[in-house]
């Protein structure tokens, strides 16, 4: 007798990223040998890859530009006594920055992009642009093919405890105190 | 703590002392995808990015109180996310809202997914159902699938359950999945895999 057929809650539940790793080897040697099962699985699988897998916005580098020209006038203040960096004023009428300061931090910017944008990669977004989401996802969305043995849910954070440091931090998120 | 957790707590102690070049990685680490959550939460483009110097300004002012290792993205997050609240809050003013009254605060037809050519082809229709759905189930879904984050990690952001939280993406993805299925094109013209799906489901 055939095993019975993976509930909807539960393929969700293992796109999510959700299930345990018992549950999930359970699940993935399922559904590569029931097609039954892969073609319900596909198509939330095809969604949340390729929700996860779209181009992000361009960060803004004015924003960059100005942290840096902020980061700048900040530690020549803090010479003589060390200040808060920023307050809401700050926000809003930016103190006088020099220029040089800006095309240093323009430059730095310029420089930084150039190689920060071959070496490292949003860390939630690594998934975003990996070659082996796409290749799992071309590979498991051939029906007539089995599934591989890894179905992509590697980027999917670990389900362990790993805000443990401290103590009520979800509690204490609602608060407007946020600091860690 | 994942290796990524670990450089960005390397790269704010840098930046801490002052390293300029510190700083602009940890922009460049994850300034895309927090201005796309703020998009999200406040809906206008220009909110958003003011909100994501914000963010970043008070970062850099608390940084120095900054003790939960590995922690950074949430930490990031919870911040921008207060930060947005805020603004909401005040956009709204006179009202008597709660703290965490997302669906009301934020209009669920706040976002254009025409706005930004990052949205516009693979992600136009299943933003499209996203907004179909109240904003706190949209916005939980997205930092699941679209950020990774772990439940506990958004109940940290958003300040609610795990369980409620789990419970929306989970609802949240099946109504996605509705829309899609209503929706023929999504399953013949999003990627090669697509025809095998569609082809199954015609027999």
């Amino acid at each position: 007798m055939s095993p019975p057929h993976v509930s909807d809650d539960r393929l969700l539940e293992y796109v999510l990223g959700d299930l345990s790793e018992g549950d999930r080897a359970e699940v993935d040697v399922h559904v590569r040998n029931c097609s039954s099962c892969r073609v319900r699985l596909l198509p939330a699988l095809q969604l949340v890859e390729t929700y996860r897998g779209a181009p992000g916005p361009e960060a803004p580098m004015g924003v960059l530009v100005e942290l840096l020209n902020r980061q700048s006038e900040a530690r020549r203040s803090a010479r003589p006594s060390r200040r808060p960096l920023a307050d809401s004023q700050m926000l809003r009428t930016p103190s006088v920055g020099s220029a040089a300061a800006t095309l240093a931090a323009a430059a730095l910017v310029f420089a930084s992009g150039l190689w920060i944008g071959r070496q490292s990669v949003p860390s939630g977004g690594a998934a975003r642009t990996s070659p082996d989401v796409r290749m799992s996802l071309e590979t498991t969305s051939h029906l007539s093919m089995p599934l591989p043995p890894q179905i992509p849910f590697e980027a999917a954070p670990p389900l362990e405890p790993v805000l443990h440091v401290g103590s009520g931090h979800a509690e204490e998120a609602g608060r407007s105190d946020v600091s860690m | 703590m994942d290796d990524s957790s670990d450089r960005d707590d390397a790269l704010l102690a840098r930046s801490r002392e002052g390293d300029s070049r510190a700083l602009a990685m940890l922009y460049r680490r994850h300034a895309s995808s927090l201005l796309e959550y703020l998009t999200r939460l406040v809906g206008e483009p220009s909110d958003a990015e003011d909100l994501l110097q914000e963010t970043f300004l008070t970062i850099m002012e608390r940084r120095g109180s900054y003790s939960a290792r590995g922690r950074f993205r949430p930490w990031l997050f919870t911040v921008a996310r207060h930060l947005a609240v805020d603004r909401l809050r005040r956009r709204r003013r006179g009202l008597d809202l709660a703290e965490d009254d997302l669906d009301f605060l934020v209009s669920p037809r706040s976002i254009d997914p025409t706005e930004t050519i990052s949205f516009q082809e693979l992600t136009g229709q299943i933003d499209s159902a996203l907004l179909d759905l109240p904003p706190s189930y949209a916005l939980a879904f997205h930092l699941r699938v679209r950020e990774s984050f772990s439940y506990r990690e958004i109940a940290m952001i958003h300040g609610e359950p795990e369980g409620t939280l789990r419970s929306r993406v989970h609802h949240a993805l099946r109504k996605v999945r509705e829309f899609l299925d209503s929706d023929r094109t999504f399953t013949e013209s999003s990627g090669p895999g697509c025809s095998g799906v569609t082809q199954e489901k015609q027999r």
